[in-house]
């Protein structure tokens, strides 16, 4: 446990490395980024000065909810980019040299791919929750715990939704599209969410638990939805985990045979 | 021009064959635009409807703005990739140029997405709405023949992004800042005349996002007018495939420089 703890930061300190080597292009991503979100994040302010509430949220809401979302998908782009491009990996049988380390594969190819996106994000999410903190008097201490949940939330529906790479070539591309739209469908208004699209937002894609119910949390303080959220992180990171080893086996049957010169 | 038809004919079936593929953006579209009307949905039921607008205009409007997003393939990913690794150096010394043969497999998985998203997309539509906008079928039709125009504009715009990788060594970063750029100019999420003060409908009406997205969309609501559209739609297209030739001539200039 200890060996693997250690090989972690060393992967993740690698990561940070890689990305401190190419400052100009990483600071040129970020402050994209940044602007990026900066010009976007106006269209909720352009809906609410549409109508005053969707179903009793408003913009302190929305920022709340843009602002976790972005610094939980920057986190995880930062950190696990390798997630991200797991079906290029099972593509191009990229897994095999991992599978010959006494290490977590799933560490390994997680954090071993790197491609320092996400500072933007980090940046800009949090300074948007900060702004909605001071502006609108909201209580930010549990903040720091829902961010990691968040993550957490996002790491393993990517590691879900990539895991399908094992059964289903050339999935990368499709893959890619299904986390862009993960991160901005956390974003909506929860009340939109209702009948099977709820159902749909607290299980298979599980938005709701990145931000609906923290920012439920935030603005409530009812305890029960903070449990609820620890509770489905875990099963739902418990659940991707067990996804990706079952396709691992299928990967270690059936991967293609190449030859590097 | 014959060898541009294959590259366009070899995409078109290549796409035909991936249906995972054509199956998951479908979903995804399918759920964005459930979002996008469930949202109007909410909206309506609290007394601030638009007025004139019906849920099912917006429905369609919805639509048909999350459509364009759809139609085109990725193609930035492909020349983002083609830089990235190197491989655009083995394309350059074809006989034929590099941008026009992406440019026409563009073509070619376009005509896919247009089968898929026309077919299925309407079926989705009509059955998840309950009916036709207001303007009827012909809207509908005439909206997504603007959409087509679009979405070459859409692949011009993506192939400056995959470029710009020459750069910024990610194109990702750079195509979501278009996109969301799109989103807001666009009229993704409300037809822009309902746009307040602050972002005047009329300026953003003349800019090519709201040519490609709301001002075909809005064709449904009884919006603006087609030869009024087409005519952004030929002016912004010819300008930024001017710009893209311009753009692709200094990326020449900077694979020389490295080497290849």
């Amino acid at each position: 446990m200890a060996g693997n703890l250690r090989y972690f930061w060393a992967l993740l300190a690698m990561t940070f490395k890689s990305a401190a080597s190419q400052r100009g292009a990483v600071m040129l991503r970020a402050v994209f980024s940044v602007l990026t979100h900066v010009i976007y994040f106006p269209v909720w302010f352009v809906i609410f000065q549409y109508t005053p509430s969707i179903g009793g949220w408003g913009i302190p809401h929305a920022c709340l909810a843009y602002g976790i979302a972005m610094a939980c998908w920057g986190i995880v782009s930062l950190t696990a980019y390798g997630l991200r491009t797991l079906p290029q990996q099972i593509d191009h049988g990229e897994l095999d040299s991992y599978l010959t380390l006494p290490k977590p594969i799933l560490m390994s190819a997680a954090l071993s791919t790197s491609r320092s996106s996400g500072v933007g994000e980090v940046f800009f999410g949090i300074g948007l929750i900060l702004y909605a903190g001071f502006r609108y008097h909201i209580d930010l201490t549990w903040m720091p715990l829902i961010l990691v949940m968040g993550s957490v939330v996002f790491a393993s529906g990517i590691l879900f939704f990539a895991s399908f790479g094992f059964w289903v070539r050339q999935f990368f591309a499709s893959a890619e599209e299904i986390y862009f739209n993960f991160s901005l469908m956390s974003s909506r208004p929860a009340p939109i969410f209702t009948g099977l699209f709820k159902i749909v937002s607290l299980t298979v894609i599980p938005v709701g638990f990145i931000t609906h119910i923290p920012v439920a949390f935030i603005m409530t303080h009812q305890v029960h939805l903070l449990i609820l959220s620890v509770v489905a992180t875990i099963a739902y990171a418990i659940f991707a985990g067990a996804f990706f080893y079952m396709g691992l086996r299928h990967y270690e049957s059936g991967n293609r045979f190449g030859v590097r010169g | 021009m014959i060898k541009y038809v294959h590259f366009a004919r070899i995409a078109f079936a290549d796409f035909m064959r991936a249906k995972v593929r054509i199956f998951s953006r479908f979903l995804i579209y399918m759920l964005i635009t459930w979002a996008g009307v469930s949202m109007w949905r909410v909206i309506y039921h609290t007394g601030h409807a638009p007025s004139g607008i019906t849920l099912t205009d917006m429905g369609w409007y919805i639509g048909l703005a999350q459509m364009l997003f759809f139609l085109s393939p990725r193609i930035f990913v492909v020349i983002d990739e083609d830089v990235r690794s190197g491989n655009i150096a083995y394309f350059l010394n074809r006989p034929m140029p590099y941008l026009a043969m992406r440019l026409s497999e563009g073509l070619g998985a376009l005509a896919v997405h247009i089968l898929v998203y026309f077919i299925c997309g309407a079926i989705f539509l009509y059955v998840f709405l309950g009916g036709w906008p207001s303007g009827g079928l012909e809207s509908v039709a005439l909206g997504a023949s603007l959409l087509i125009t679009a979405s070459i504009i859409h692949l011009l715009f993506q192939i400056a992004c995959g470029l710009s990788t020459f750069w910024t060594n990610d194109a990702i970063f750079i195509y979501h800042a278009y996109q969301k750029f799109m989103i807001l100019l666009g009229g993704v999420y409300l037809p822009i005349s309902l746009y307040p003060s602050f972002l005047p409908p009329d300026v953003i009406h003349l800019l090519p996002f709201s040519a490609m997205i709301g001002g075909p969309a809005s064709l449904v609501l009884g919006g603006q007018d087609v030869w009024t559209i087409l005519a952004l739609q030929g002016f912004w297209g010819i300008l930024v495939f001017m710009g893209v030739r311009s753009f692709y001539a200094l990326c020449l200039r900077k694979v020389e420089v490295n080497g290849g």
